[in-house]
């Protein structure tokens, strides 16, 4: 579903050249949670931005759902990321102008989806996360830990390939993590991969296998398959 | 129109700054439709044809060198006729003043005598024979005044007893059928004065009077010590005309010349406040628009900083930078129309203020329509560049945490 091949990503100046991601192979397959962990610094965001078609790298290749996205135009890739990939932000990044309903139908616009069609994936997306009820509501009138909610059914409004997860539980206190964590599972045994960044192992240790990036080179550590049992 | 539901409720949930822009909008569509109104009536009236042919016409005043009536009649017919003899000279006549000039009279006309038919007042010409021929009147219906019909008046002494009037002054008396006033009596100054001619076109001194297009021609060689000569060129030579006409006319010893002007001169003349008005207008307008396009331009710069964060969002959740760029214009283009419509609303009640204290006509619809496209399309100018820098906005900035 996820294949990158000698994947690699430099940053340059005029005189320096900085390797923010050694050449490195990685795949994920259809159903897969995989949690992405490392310290400050390492390249996980990089890492996080060139797999959701956020950033471009500079060599080797990378293949989304059986789709070559080496050398896409930007408006291809927005639409690959509409179609393909659901986001979930560390901050949630809603809308706060727009109710819940208006924030998770926001993807949906740049489809071809008809009203009623929107209007359908919206509810159910919010009925899986468990905020149908308050979909006329603002994100300020939410905890983080609904907002955080309602950031994932924004994601699985468009039916995904897989979702993104940018430290999910990052600006939560644990009970709200432990809640989003298992909401992800829930998501995941549906058959919906994941890729979660964090920095916290013992939510990595949840997922099915852990890629550990330091110092901008990818290795994968161990795969807990128990774990998530 | 698919991101015209996001878009209000976004500017619904945070409206100051919206409220200021549709403000500025509304205050400047307002100012803008009646300058641009009161322009266009004043261009109007720069342009409106006299009547005369005034690309050959040139106008001076002088003096006669005798206090006596006979001697003054002779000495300006002997000056016409010198001048007509000139080879550049196609026609001179001699008038009490001339349209769009600094000085002239007005007379109350009616079909009766009384004072209840004076009802109105008209602008009032004299010249001899030669006047309707070198101002290149259009006489339309009717014929003009005869050598033998031309009196000769010292200060309006003569009793003259018919007219030549203008169209207008026809029909503002047979507004059906304006021919018929040809061969009638009418009262000029309680005067009876039987109509012998309509000319097509001939505006009094006052452009703006109520009364502007009314005019009489009445056949009278008027004369008094400074007289006025109306001189029609031959085609193409006026300016040899106008040193031909000086030169002639200074061979006579104490001859005065004043105010030797061609139409163009005294047309420029006649509108310097108007024209000068017109300008100051034009620079209100550029100013305003100027203030208009920097206002929306600042506000949607601003919006794009404040937003940058979220435009990163939406881009990483699938829009493309055309979605971004559709998105910033339709935004403006809803404040900028909200703007308007409030604006056409200040500008009809400006306008009927204007209408009651300055007796203007009230502004047309057309004005409202095409300043409101004017204001649109520089709305949509001034976004152009905030847009574009909205569609430069990274889909990473969504990952970053500031």
């Amino acid at each position: 579903m996820l294949k990158m091949s000698k994947l690699a990503k430099a940053y340059y100046t005029d005189t320096v050249k900085t390797q923010a991601l050694q050449p490195f192979d990685l795949e994920v397959k259809q159903g897969e949670f995989v949690a992405v962990i490392g310290p400050s610094g390492s390249g996980k965001t990089t890492f996080l931005n060139i797999a959701g078609l956020l950033e471009d790298y500079c060599e080797g290749q990378y293949t989304l759902d059986g789709k070559d996205v080496t050398g896409l135009s930007d408006k291809q890739k927005s639409r690959l990321r509409n179609e393909k990939i659901g986001f979930i932000f560390q901050g949630f990044n809603l809308i706060p102008e727009l109710n819940l309903f208006d924030n998770v139908e926001m993807p949906l616009r740049y489809r071809s989806f008809s009203a009623s069609e929107r209007k359908q994936r919206v509810m159910d997306a919010l009925q899986q996360v468990g905020l149908a009820s308050r979909k006329d509501h603002y994100p300020q009138q939410l905890s983080g830990g609904q907002q955080q909610r309602v950031a994932i059914a924004r994601a699985l409004a468009g039916s995904p390939a897989f979702l993104l997860a940018d430290e999910p539980t990052g600006n939560l206190d644990s009970k709200m993590a432990d809640g989003i964590m298992s909401l992800l599972k829930d998501i995941n045994a549906k058959g919906t991969s994941i890729l979660m960044v964090t920095h916290d192992t013992e939510q990595a240790s949840q997922a099915q296998r852990i890629i550990e990036i330091r110092d901008g080179v990818l290795s994968e550590r161990h795969a807990p398959e128990q774990a998530i049992a | 129109m698919k991101d015209l539901k996001p878009i209000l409720s976004t500017l619904w949930r945070s409206k100051s700054a919206p409220l200021l822009l549709i403000l500025q909008i509304a205050v400047t569509f307002t100012i803008l439709v009646n300058a641009v109104y009161l322009i266009i009536q004043k261009e109007a009236l720069l342009i409106e044809p006299s009547g005369l042919d005034e690309e050959v016409i040139f106008t001076l005043h002088t003096n006669v060198q005798s206090s006596e009536a006979e001697e003054m009649i002779a000495l300006v017919k002997q000056d016409l006729r010198d001048v007509r003899a000139l080879p550049s000279v196609e026609n001179v006549t001699v008038m009490n003043s001339f349209p769009l000039s600094d000085w002239g009279s007005y007379a109350p006309t009616g079909l009766g005598p009384t004072e209840e038919d004076m009802n109105i007042y008209t602008g009032y010409f004299t010249g001899d024979e030669h006047a309707i021929a070198a101002m290149g009147l259009e006489l339309i219906a009717g014929e003009g005044p005869s050598e033998a019909e031309v009196q000769d008046s010292i200060d309006f002494s003569a009793d003259a007893t018919q007219a030549v009037v203008s169209k207008g002054f026809a029909e503002l008396y047979y507004p059906d059928d304006w021919r018929a006033i040809l061969g009638t009596t009418v009262y000029l100054n309680y005067e009876p004065f039987i109509v012998k001619g309509i000319v097509k076109d001939l505006k009094s001194v006052w452009p703006g009077w109520y009364s502007h297009a009314n005019t009489v021609l009445i056949p009278l060689r008027h004369i008094s010590s400074n007289y006025k000569m109306l001189i029609r060129s031959r085609p193409g030579e006026l300016e040899q005309a106008k040193q031909q006409v000086v030169r002639e006319l200074m061979k006579t010893p104490g001859r005065q010349l004043d105010k030797v002007m061609d139409y163009q001169q005294i047309r420029a003349d006649k509108f310097k406040s108007e024209t000068a008005a017109i300008k100051t207008l034009y620079w209100v307008i550029v100013g305003l628009v100027l203030l208009t396009l920097l206002g929306i331009f600042g506000q949607a710069r601003f919006t794009v900083v404040k937003r940058r964060k979220q435009i990163g969002t939406r881009r990483a959740l699938g829009a493309s930078r055309t979605d971004i760029l559709r998105y910033c214009m339709t935004e403006n283009a809803i404040v900028t129309s909200v703007g308007i419509v409030v604006g056409v609303i200040c500008a009809l009640l400006a306008n009927v203020q204007l209408v009651n204290h300055f007796d203007m006509a009230p502004v047309p619809v057309v004005y409202l329509l095409q300043v409101a496209g004017v204001i649109l399309i520089v709305g949509q100018l001034a976004v152009c560049q905030p847009a574009w820098m909205a569609t430069r906005v990274s889909p990473a900035l969504a990952t970053r945490s500031v």
